[in-house]
């Protein structure tokens, strides 16, 4: 059993005994939903039946038309984006099947209904998004119920829980402004920058007469891998700013919280008494003074920070582990030996993504790259990692 | 403190899947989160999970008598 496993496990004892959800994040883990409009998708029955519903207004679609609903309830190819509010991912998937099986008659309330699912689509798969809010997952991001996690992945358990008397779609758009109420998690606020740019995109390529059934190219396929990557890489790592994410995370091992025991003029070293440390050597790391829910905002200067290489982690005769630190930051200021620190991976910097993005979109053009031509790619080996082969062993 | 807690039964299928190789039942495992002595055979990093878990700095934060109310009459809401 890992100590993760006990304090998650704890989180969902405390709420079964108070009766009430035990709060996982400080932060709410997703933005305000915009001109929010919430989706039930029935398929019980023989044909599948959507109802849709806004703040102001609902409609019913069967079958074939199911995706008139949408349309009736306001989904347009507009100038700026909706959220759309499913249950789950599960359902924001089906609603995509739908969509590419919807009749393609250009101009048609199932066309522009049917262009907008397909763009909801793809930008569920970017975590963090402002444009899709799967309810469920969502929820459970920021509340622990006394519960099992299967039972957390019905929305009857969040109403239930949360105290929610309405139903179908509109209770997922009550659910939806009980877990977007709050601060949202810090650096969330460029999610909805690049949605926003995304959207744009789209329109002016629908405007050029792109089909958004026609599948993508090589290129395309390859751009849309990595944005989904950095979304997820972007968001874990926005995730370890909420104090509450960073405690667990502790205990996961991803955050380490110790003692210094030594300062050189470059180096550090950190003593745990954590039992377990996912923090790589040879990686990136930053830290700060205090425990793991001390964690500072980003432009918080009262706690001293450091950022650092992590050399090397051992495990010493008395059971602890120690962790050098190499290439330390001078601005570490008044951190010195007895101090307690904790230490993450270093954050990830969109704006790093996005110029990395924009050279790997030159390299994907060059003459002679695979992608470029028709050919199939050579295939390659090389050495993998141990605790990645351990990792994929445990999924 | 609350030690006789209502708990749904897949929460106590729960607690035996993670705790129950260490021979804890759900009254131990809320006793132990509460800062009640736990039993040598349970590793202290278990034990600092459990009452981590079970009380975030928030709610030390907020309630200074540290341990939750007990429910009233918490039902089966799952």
């Amino acid at each position: 059993m890992s100590a993760v496993d006990a304090f998650d496990l704890a989180q969902r004892l405390r709420a079964a005994t108070t009766g009430s959800p035990t709060p996982r994040a400080v932060f709410t883990p997703c933005l305000t939903p915009i001109d929010p409009v919430a989706v039930v998708l029935d398929r019980d029955a023989g044909e599948p039946v959507l109802h849709a519903a806004t703040p102001t207004a609902a409609a019913t679609g069967r079958g074939h038309h199911a995706l008139a609903a949408l349309y009736a309830v306001g989904v347009r190819l507009d100038d700026t984006h909706r959220t759309l509010v499913v249950p789950d991912l599960a359902t924001l998937a089906a609603l995509g099947m739908l969509a590419r099986e919807a009749p393609g008659t250009r101009g048609g309330a199932h066309t522009e209904a049917a262009a907008v699912v397909a763009w909801w689509d793809q930008r569920g798969d970017h975590p963090g998004t402002s444009a899709v809010l799967p309810v469920t997952d969502t929820c459970a991001l920021r509340w622990a119920l006394g519960t099992t996690r299967r039972a957390e992945q019905h929305v009857q358990t969040w109403r239930t829980w949360l105290d929610v008397s309405s139903t179908g779609p509109q209770a997922l758009l009550d659910l939806a402004d009980r877990v977007a109420e709050g601060d949202p998690l810090p650096g969330l606020q460029d999610a909805y920058d690049t949605d926003a740019r995304s959207w744009s995109r789209f329109r002016d390529d629908l405007d050029g007469g792109r089909d958004w059934r026609r599948p993508d190219s090589r290129t395309q396929a390859a751009f849309g891998l990595t944005t989904r990557s950095d979304a997820t890489q972007l968001f874990e790592s926005l995730r370890l700013r909420d104090p509450l994410v960073a405690l667990r995370e502790s205990y996961a091992g991803n955050v380490v919280t110790g003692r210094v025991a030594a300062i050189g003029k470059h180096t550090m070293l950190v003593e745990s008494t954590q039992p377990v440390c996912r923090l790589r050597p040879g990686s990136d790391v930053q830290g700060w003074r205090g425990d793991a829910v001390a964690v500072p905002g980003a432009n918080d200067n009262r706690i001293p920070k450091l950022t650092a290489a992590l050399r090397e982690v051992t495990v010493s005769a008395g059971r602890a582990l120690a962790l050098e630190l190499g290439e330390i930051s001078r601005h570490h200021g008044t951190i010195t030996v007895g101090d307690m620190v904790t230490l993450r991976g270093r954050a990830v910097d969109p704006y790093q993504q996005q110029r990395a993005r924009g050279f790997r979109g030159l390299h994907y053009r060059t003459a002679g790259n695979w992608m470029a031509t028709r050919n199939a790619p050579r295939g390659g080996r090389r050495p993998v990692p141990l605790d990645v082969v351990i990792q994929a062993a445990d999924d | 403190m609350s030690t006789h807690p209502h708990t749904p039964e897949d929460l106590v299928d729960l607690v035996d899947q993670v705790l129950g190789g260490l021979g804890l039942d759900v009254r131990d495992a809320v006793r132990i989160a509460d800062g009640h002595p736990a039993p040598d055979s349970v590793d202290s990093y278990v034990v600092a999970a459990l009452r981590a878990g079970w009380c975030p700095p928030r709610h030390r934060d907020d309630d200074p008598a540290v341990a939750p109310e007990p429910a009233s009459a918490p039902q089966d809401r799952s």
